[in-house]
């Protein structure tokens, strides 16, 4: 495997600040945090808008979406909600008391799998919206990933515990990965923001971070390769401190995994990784990076806050206006 | 910084205002203190509470945050989702939610900010805690009328009294531990540590009448308290608070020192502040408020249960105050920043009009709709509450009178249950 070259695009900026991002090729889709689902199209390198679903009324901070045009997403507020092609298809509003983390579709395209803040974790017929099996893992459960055959779903939660589940939730594996969490002060810290099955289905890679303090949030970003039964075979550390977290990941179809990082505002990289040798084979620094999906062999889409986010006070622009940050789309060929 | 507001008149002109009145009240102004049976309790969340996710949610606005907000006891007032615990006592709060202030930095604010100073007044004033307990003077006469449990390290905390001297000095529990060396060494026998006290007090008061030395009094004060506190180990006796009581106000640093606080102002200390550490932020801000949150609320509704219960309320008030509050723009670390712009703090008890809002932020939080108000303005309605006249008494300082709140700031009239002349 080679080291990839990335180029940056030039970005496009959108009109809000989303949280997260899923693509099915050109297709992208961005949950944003005024609830609302907005799509877009990677024509080469232009990015252009091509719709949006309304509805969600939180932070959508799970998003996901099938071959179909079958689209679902939850929210900060603990509502999910799905759309089919330009209309909605159901609605479960106060599906959890809180926080919806994280949505997955099963690579069948029959359920989609929802893990909640308070622990619950769900499995919900796509096509009615209907609950088709829900159990408790008792945790702040953060990411969720679909093993490629449908036969294994892998939950994250806060404390850097995974657990591994079958097809119809059935736990047949629980491990915790020391390093993902800590207390500092009164702060929690940490926790696996983003699951992947390799390309093996056999070895599972967490993303996250080794946090180092609370407030400013000082995280190494890390990236832990296990088999699924939690034997540690790799550790990745991306970066110092100030560098954050390792927040999402997208797979490139010669087998490596694109791993978005992000940290202390301006920071942020992308990261080839080679899973298997436990590799990390190149990076290039995007600022403030939050997505990533794979638009082609030569193309992926990061998704960004923009440059210049933070400071203290109130920061006008040259007009005068105190304007909020938006995120931006990036477009990034690998080579 | 402009909050759109005339805060300065100088030093001169407020003299010249006072007049003849200022001299007759110079003569008056009791140099003990004055005669109220209130007691302060600081709530002081070090590094900033972000005034979204707690006193004045904005869901559903570009700056909203992730969390939703929720109906209160008192209806039309509502708080974050992060605090459903307090939203039951909004009845025992009055929330301000209009404040602007000057300084946009820790090493600036938090002292600023203490020491009621919306502008550099060329003198260090002391700290709220330190100038309530100075002027109300001890209420148990055994123990420190000023005391702080914080975590880390304890001791006496010189900076905070400003020209008051280090004998006004707050006695802090570092993580409520009592102070240490406080026990006689095992090796000292009783009647020799009596001589030796004896002779360093002699020593002491022979420094203090030769130099005139504040440190030799301070020094004797902390021969005198030390001997109290050893008289008084069950104010740090962690055997002694209730398994049932830690679990209310939470078995956490913040929920522990609360219920230790409790303590405290039953016992008589005059004024207490608790010290929190770790909410400045920048980063992960939101997940981070998840975890910080439910922990003062926590702490915070089982204090005001208790309080409330015990009848304390009616003479302890409790303030809730951070350096500044949090920008309502959200960074790219996912997190919000310093902002002493439009932001929030609570009161209950003593002296407080309760179960109210007082000011208003637009609809995204990114600015006070009407009127603001600076430190200088929550520092007159402290002292007002805490039965302290900021127009009838002063400061002593080198033969200068100095007012204890700002000149050009004036008490906050909806917030008092027996508001001044002057408040407005």
């Amino acid at each position: 495997m080679k080291p990839a070259v990335f180029k940056l695009q030039k970005p496009v900026p959108l009109d809000a600040q989303m949280a997260c991002l899923r693509g099915d090729g050109p297709n992208l889709i961005a949950g944003g945090f005024d609830g609302v689902a907005r799509r877009y199209r990677a024509d080469g390198m232009s990015i252009v808008a091509t719709g949006a679903f309304n509805g969600l009324t939180g932070w959508l901070t799970g998003i996901d979406q099938v071959p179909g045009d079958f689209v679902v997403g939850v929210d900060s507020h603990g509502n999910a909600m799905s759309w089919k092609g330009d209309a909605r298809l159901w609605s479960r509003p106060s599906l959890s008391a809180g926080w919806l983390r994280a949505a997955a579709n099963s690579p069948d395209g029959k359920f989609v799998a929802i893990a909640a803040r308070d622990g619950s974790l769900r499995l919900l017929r796509t096509d009615t919206g209907a609950t088709h099996k829900e159990l408790s893992l008792g945790d702040d459960l953060m990411s969720l990933a679909w093993s490629r055959d449908g036969s294994r779903l892998a939950v994250g939660n806060l404390h850097g515990g995974v657990v591994v589940l079958s097809s119809g939730l059935t736990v047949t594996g629980k491990f915790d990965i020391p390093g993902f969490f800590k207390i500092d002060r009164l702060q929690a810290v940490g926790g696996i923001r983003r699951l992947a099955w390799g390309p093996d289905d056999a070895t599972l890679v967490a993303m996250g971070a080794e946090p180092r303090t609370g407030g400013f949030v000082q995280a190494i970003p890390r990236v832990a390769v296990t088999d699924a039964h939690g034997k540690l075979m790799h550790d990745l550390k991306l970066g110092g401190e100030n560098e954050g977290f390792a927040l999402d990941s997208a797979w490139h179809p010669d087998g490596w995994l694109a791993v978005v990082t992000s940290g202390q505002p301006g920071t942020g990289k992308i990261h080839q990784i080679d899973v298997l040798s436990g590799k990390a084979l190149a990076s290039v620094p995007v600022v403030n990076p939050h997505g990533i999906t794979m638009v082609s062999r030569q193309l992926m889409v990061v998704l960004a806050t923009n440059a210049n986010s933070s400071g203290n006070g109130k920061v006008k622009d040259s007009g005068g206006t105190y304007r909020g940050n938006h995120s931006v789309l990036q477009p990034v060929t690998a080579v | 910084m402009n909050c759109g507001m005339q805060h300065s008149l100088s030093r001169r002109s407020w003299m010249s205002c006072m007049g003849a009145a200022t001299a007759s009240l110079a003569r008056a102004a009791p140099s003990g203190g004055v005669s109220s049976d209130r007691q302060l309790l600081l709530v002081w969340l070090d590094g900033g509470l972000s005034q979204l996710e707690s006193w004045d949610p904005k869901p559903g606005t570009r700056f909203g945050g992730p969390f939703r907000s929720i109906p209160s006891v008192v209806s039309g007032i509502r708080i974050s989702e992060l605090m459903p615990q307090t939203a039951r006592h909004t009845n025992k709060l009055a929330l301000i939610r209009n404040l602007c202030t000057q300084d946009n930095s820790h090493s600036a604010g938090v002292a600023r900010i203490q020491r009621g100073d919306p502008k550099n007044r060329g003198v260090d004033y002391p700290y709220l805690n330190v100038a309530s307990a100075r002027w109300l003077g001890p209420k148990a006469v055994e123990l420190p009328a000023s005391m702080v449990i914080k975590p880390g390290n304890g001791g006496f905390l010189v900076n905070e009294t400003g020209f008051l001297g280090p004998r006004h000095a707050a006695l802090a529990l570092g993580d409520g531990k009592p102070p240490a060396l406080l026990d006689r060494p095992a090796d000292l026998a009783a009647a020799e540590d009596d001589l030796r006290l004896s002779l360093r007090d002699t020593l002491d008061r022979m420094g203090a009448t030769a130099r005139g030395s504040s440190l030799a009094l301070a020094n004797t004060e902390t021969f005198k308290l030390a001997e109290t506190l050893r008289r008084r180990r069950d104010l740090f006796d962690p055997a002694r608070l209730s398994r049932n009581d830690i679990e209310r106000y939470g078995d956490t640093d913040l929920g522990r020192h609360l219920l230790q606080a409790r303590g405290l102002l039953e016992a008589g200390v005059r004024s207490v502040k608790v010290i929190s550490y770790g909410w400045d932020s920048h980063g992960d801000h939101f997940n981070g408020s998840m975890s910080l949150m439910p922990q003062f609320d926590r702490g915070l509704s089982a204090l005001l249960d208790d309080l409330g219960n015990r009848g304390m309320l009616d003479h302890v008030l409790v303030v809730v105050l951070s350096e500044f509050g949090r920008t309502p723009r959200i960074n790219g670390h996912l997190g919000r920043d310093h902002w002493p712009e439009a932001w929030s703090a609570a009161m209950a008890g003593a002296g407080i009009v309760p179960g109210q809002v007082v000011g208003e932020t637009v609809a995204d939080g990114s600015e006070i709709k009407g009127n603001s108000y600076d430190i200088g303005h929550l520092f007159h309605t402290i002292f007002h509450a805490l039965g302290i006249s900021t127009s009838a008494i002063h400061y002593e300082q080198s033969g200068q009178p100095l007012p204890l709140a700002h000149e050009g700031m004036y008490p906050i009239k909806a917030m008092l249950r027996k508001p001044p002349e002057n408040a407005r």
